[in-house]
């Protein structure tokens, strides 16, 4: 099982609150559709408009990078920059 | 790993910039300076109000005069599909995209883009433009972010429901999104402060002001095939917006980039070049579209204001307890404001337990705004670091040592969640505060402000190409458009990979038919991402000329080494040969198996994130509020410069721009929602009596994932200004100011109020 | 509208051209002649990037109309350097990397040499106030206002 936390606001839209869910996968894509499966929405949600951070590294487009159960992963709003 | 600085000969060097001399004698060749046989002149015709129905378009008697060879209006344009496209610095929905670019049905705001015509001159378009009779319905409008969030505000779209909320609210509101970050308990942080500072702050929308005004080529041939010319920040943008919103298949479409005279952030996103390929394509001529700088103001983006609620609380000896911050940010017409990363920026130059940050995204009758050089971060960072400096004057506790005590350090949570790696916050501090400016003694009126800042940098796609030429010189093909010198730094990494000389190395930015697929210059990117595909495309080539070489020599690849632009045996049990230069290999080239070439085509990962502290002396007279700047200093973790001449130039330029913020620049609007300073006579940019110089001073912490450390740059200097010249008039005046711009009659309205 | 047939010097080159009795000599010198290193930022006098001098007067030629400059001569960006030989202000901006996109630099440049013929040894507040018609976003001004007095420097010292 690897830990994925989210923001406040997405937890509330997606997750009932909860900032910290647990899914079992060992790479991104296998996590989008694991957290997809047990919040419809949410997976969707983080491949349209969001990135995701593996210990510290933001991913912009995350999918077959590898995760485990020591990886700290954020699922944040996309960034660009001017 | 990162490689030493004692083994580069090219980094680290003010080299002459590839592109220099042409912009010297005014060889280069910007948007509007191409010229096409048989070109046609098009220009826009524009709302002129701030919210209004579209009833009809008359474009008869536009189209009767002579020498209009085209019209054209959202009609030509098929309706766009709803799916989110990344566009600078938020998502932008396609839809809301190709609204921007022509209305359909409504218009948003002042200056909104209705129709365009293209006729044989720039006179005859402009009187056909007057002749296109547009009737409108005009309706209720809304200006202010707090007025649009009102319930009996007049809603500028019937299907916005606010996104980010459960349960989805059933009535249609101009509020398109909440955000929500957070860690820690906040309540129990306060609990424990010794003292707590909210205030509410706002700033105005303020433009990004380049001074080469939007403009565009189009030539559409009979087979459909389009070529694009125009000033952007990104020509792989330009394509795919247009092949999206025209319905064009994208390998139809070649955009080349022209020189870029500015963006910062401002050309991330299209205006002129649909209408002009929808104008060449019913003209059947190329067509060049250039915008007025009135047009510039009113109709392409500035970036938001805000109204803010900020509270923070420390404890006697400045540990700073907890922070909380409500920012609503002004969209423009469509949603799509950056109040995302103001939100996860607000706080991050401290390494804090208990953080809480709501953000709105909020939609009125104003110019859509578009990525300004880290976009939202300037906003919430100037309320934050307000705070932040009233926090230590009121615990005496010196600006920066207050800074220290609280600055996130390698391996602080930051408040967005990621752990940081090796950052250089507590370096800037500590720079700033060895200045001699932080030292220097200060007169009647005057005072002394410091703040920091912060900002991601980002990665993303970028490619490079590089060619050996049959003389030993070099062709280096990349996609990035060079807005501030970045040839230049991508030359410097060839020329040191290859171990030849910078001059030797001619770096060309290439049009989208001739390299792969680059993200938009933006985001502090090209030196780092763009950088580090040069580096890979010249690593591959070191290794291709090491095989030929193999070759020749009859050895392994391993047996041969690449050392200062020469191939050695690895040993002296490879045998004995002499040394090749990259020119003896290249004039072989033909004989040990073709030309020889390396490519690189990536999705760079790991940008470096960046902080700065600056410090700023203003004198301000007490008889007529007029602030004026006396010293300005701005340090800055740049991970690596590879050309310090550009790079100091970043710091120097987005502190300019941070000071016009603060002291001078505003979008004002009239009484019937438009703009009311349209042009660089009232809407004053920084000019050169106005400011100091500006000392930059370049801190290194290496970037661990770039090759030579790099870190981006170019946006982290906006940060700080705000509050670094807002914390310098509290200190002179005894006044915390919360409204920016700190204009004259704002400051003795302050300074009267206190009295 | 008859258009006026116009004969000026432009670059030390006699020149003629037509134009209507509208349009601005920076259109006339872009779309006309040919010379699009002086560059439209604003088209009403404030941004300097137009710079250009008309009977070695620093104008904005997007306030002088084309006909104004009969028999008059006309001085441009594409002038300033002597064949391959860069004038010492272009060749102190690339030293110093005194500009960054460009875009305001030939009107810079066109602005800084009148200010060095005029006076060779212009403090930094004069700089500031003579430059402060050209409008640069990139820079902050300090690396052009440097190479500006470090080039009246030089100049000094080769004729000293």
């Amino acid at each position: 099982m690897v830990k994925v936390v989210l923001t406040s606001g997405t937890a509330q839209q997606f997750t009932d609150g909860q900032t910290a869910v647990h899914v079992a996968a060992n790479n991104v894509r296998q996590m989008i559709q694991a957290l997809e499966a047990g919040f419809p929405g949410l997976g969707t949600a983080i491949q349209q408009t969001m990135s995701v951070a593996i210990d510290g590294v933001i991913l912009p487009d995350p999918y077959l990078e590898t995760v485990n159960e020591d990886s700290e992963i954020f699922v944040l709003p996309k960034i660009g920059g001017g | 790993m990162n490689e030493q600085p004692k083994q580069f000969k090219w980094v680290g060097t003010r080299t002459i910039r590839p592109d220099g001399v042409d912009k010297v004698t005014g060889r280069a060749m910007y948007g509007a300076d191409l010229t096409l046989p048989g070109m046609l002149q098009g220009k826009v015709v524009r709302s002129p109000h701030a919210h209004a129905r579209i009833i009809s378009i008359d474009t008869s008697a536009a189209e009767a005069l002579t020498g209009v060879k085209a019209v054209v209006t959202a009609a030509d344009m098929p309706e766009a599909d709803s799916k989110l496209v990344a566009a600078g610095e938020a998502m932008i929905n396609f839809r809301d995209l190709a609204h921007n670019v022509i209305a359909r049905d409504k218009v948003l705001y002042d200056g909104h883009a209705v129709a365009a015509v293209a006729a044989t001159t720039n006179d005859i378009a402009e009187r056909a433009a007057a002749l296109i009779k547009v009737k409108y319905e005009v309706l209720p409008h809304v200006i202010d972010v707090l007025e649009a969030m009102k319930d009996d505000a007049p809603v500028l779209h019937d299907n916005m429901f606010t996104g980010g909320v459960k349960p989805k609210p059933e009535k249609a509101s101009n509020v398109a999104n909440r955000v929500e970050f957070g860690m820690g308990d906040v309540e129990a942080g306060f609990a424990a402060a010794d003292l707590i500072i909210e205030r509410k702050f706002t700033t105005e929308p303020v433009h990004q002001a380049y001074i080469e005004p939007h403009a565009v080529v189009a030539d559409m041939g009979q087979d459909g095939k389009v070529d694009v010319w125009c000033s952007s920040q990104g020509h792989f943008m330009v394509r795919s917006f247009c092949a999206g919103l025209l319905k064009i298949d994208m390998s139809k479409i070649k955009v080349s980039a022209a020189e870029i005279g500015g963006g910062f952030g401002g050309k991330t996103t299209v205006y002129l070049e649909p209408l002009a390929i929808m104008l060449s394509r019913k003209a059947g001529r190329p067509v060049r579209m250039a915008m007025s700088r009135e047009e510039v103001f009113r109709g392409s983006g500035p970036t938001s204001g805000a109204a803010m609620t900020v509270k923070i609380g420390a404890t006697k000896d400045g540990r700073i307890t907890a922070g909380d911050a409500t920012l609503y940010f002004q969209a423009g017409a469509f949603p799509g404001s950056p109040v995302g990363p103001a939100c996860m920026t607000a706080f991050t130059p401290y390494n804090l337990d208990n953080v809480r940050v709501v953000g709105f995204d909020v939609v009125s009758n104003r110019q859509k705004v578009v990525a300004y050089r880290a976009p939202g971060a300037p906003i919430s960072e100037y309320a934050v670091e307000s705070i932040v400096d009233e926090l230590a004057s009121k615990l005496g506790i010196d600006p920066i040592d207050f800074r220290t005590k609280n600055a996130a350090l390698e391996g602080t949570k930051a408040a967005y969640g990621v752990t940081f790696g090796a950052i250089g916050m507590q370096e800037t501090l500590d720079a700033a505060k060895a200045t001699e400016h932080y030292k220097i003694p200060l007169g009647p009126n005057q005072g002394r402000g410091v703040a920091s800042g912060f900002w991601f940098n980002i990665g993303g796609e970028s490619c490079a190409g590089i060619r050996i030429n049959e003389d030993g010189t070099v062709a280096l093909s990349e996609g990035s458009p060079d807005i501030g010198g970045s040839r230049a730094s991508m030359a410097i990494m060839a020329a040191e990979v290859l171990g030849i000389d910078v001059n030797k190395v001619k770096p060309t930015v290439v049009d989208t038919d001739a390299i792969g697929y680059h993200f938009v210059t933006g985001g502090s990117r090209v030196t780092f991402a763009t950088g580090m595909a040069v580096v890979d495309a010249s690593k591959a080539v070191v290794d291709e000329m090491r095989a030929r070489v193999a070759k020749v020599w009859e050895v392994d690849i391993e047996g041969v080494v690449w050392e200062d632009g020469h191939a050695r045996p690895a040993s002296t049990n490879v045998g004995d040969f002499d040394p090749m230069s990259l020119a003896e290999i290249a004039a072989i080239a033909n004989k040990t198996g073709g030309p020889i070439s390396g490519h690189a085509d990536i999705n760079a990962k790991g940008a470096g994130p960046a902080f700065g502290t600056h410090i700023c002396d203003v004198e301000v007279d007490p008889e007529t509020g007029f602030v004026t700047v006396l010293r300005y200093t701005a340090v800055q973790d740049v991970g690596r410069a590879i050309h310090p001449g550009y790079v100091e130039g970043q710091l120097q330029g987005g502190a300019a721009q941070g000071i016009g913020w603060a002291l001078n620049e505003a979008y004002i609007y009239d009484k019937n929602g438009c703009v009311d300073n349209p042009g660089f006579l009232d809407y004053r940019v920084p000019v050169a009596s106005d400011l100091p110089m500006i000392d930059a001073i370049l801190v290194e912490v290496p970037n661990p994932t770039h090759p030579f450390g790099v870190r981006g740059v170019g946006e982290v200097p906006i940060i700080p200004p705000l509050a670094a010249v807002n914390n310098a008039v509290a200190a002179a005046t005894g006044t915390r100011f919360t409204a920016l711009p700190l204009s004259p009659p704002a400051i003795l309205a302050g300074m009267a109020a206190k009295n | 509208m008859a258009k006026q047939h116009i004969t000026t010097t432009i670059n030390g080159e006699e020149s003629e051209y037509l134009c209507e009795a509208q349009e601005t000599l920076l259109d006339v010198l872009r779309d006309q002649v040919g010379l699009t290193g002086t560059k439209e930022g604003c088209s009403s006098g404030d941004c300097g990037a137009c710079s250009v001098m008309l009977d070695g007067v620093l104008v904005c030629s997007c306030l002088v109309l084309g006909v104004e400059a009969e028999g008059k001569t006309v001085e441009t960006i594409e002038g300033m350097a002597d064949g391959d030989e860069l004038h010492p202000l272009q060749q102190k901006f690339l030293e110093e990397a005194a500009l960054q996109c460009g875009f305001c630099t030939p009107g810079v440049l066109v602005a800084a040499k009148a200010l060095l013929d005029m006076n060779n040894n212009p403090t930094e507040t004069e700089v500031r106030y003579w430059l402060a018609g050209n409008l640069c976003r990139c820079t902050g001004y300090d690396k052009i206002i440097r190479a500006v007095m470090d080039t009246a420097a030089d100049m000094r010292g080769a004729s000293a």
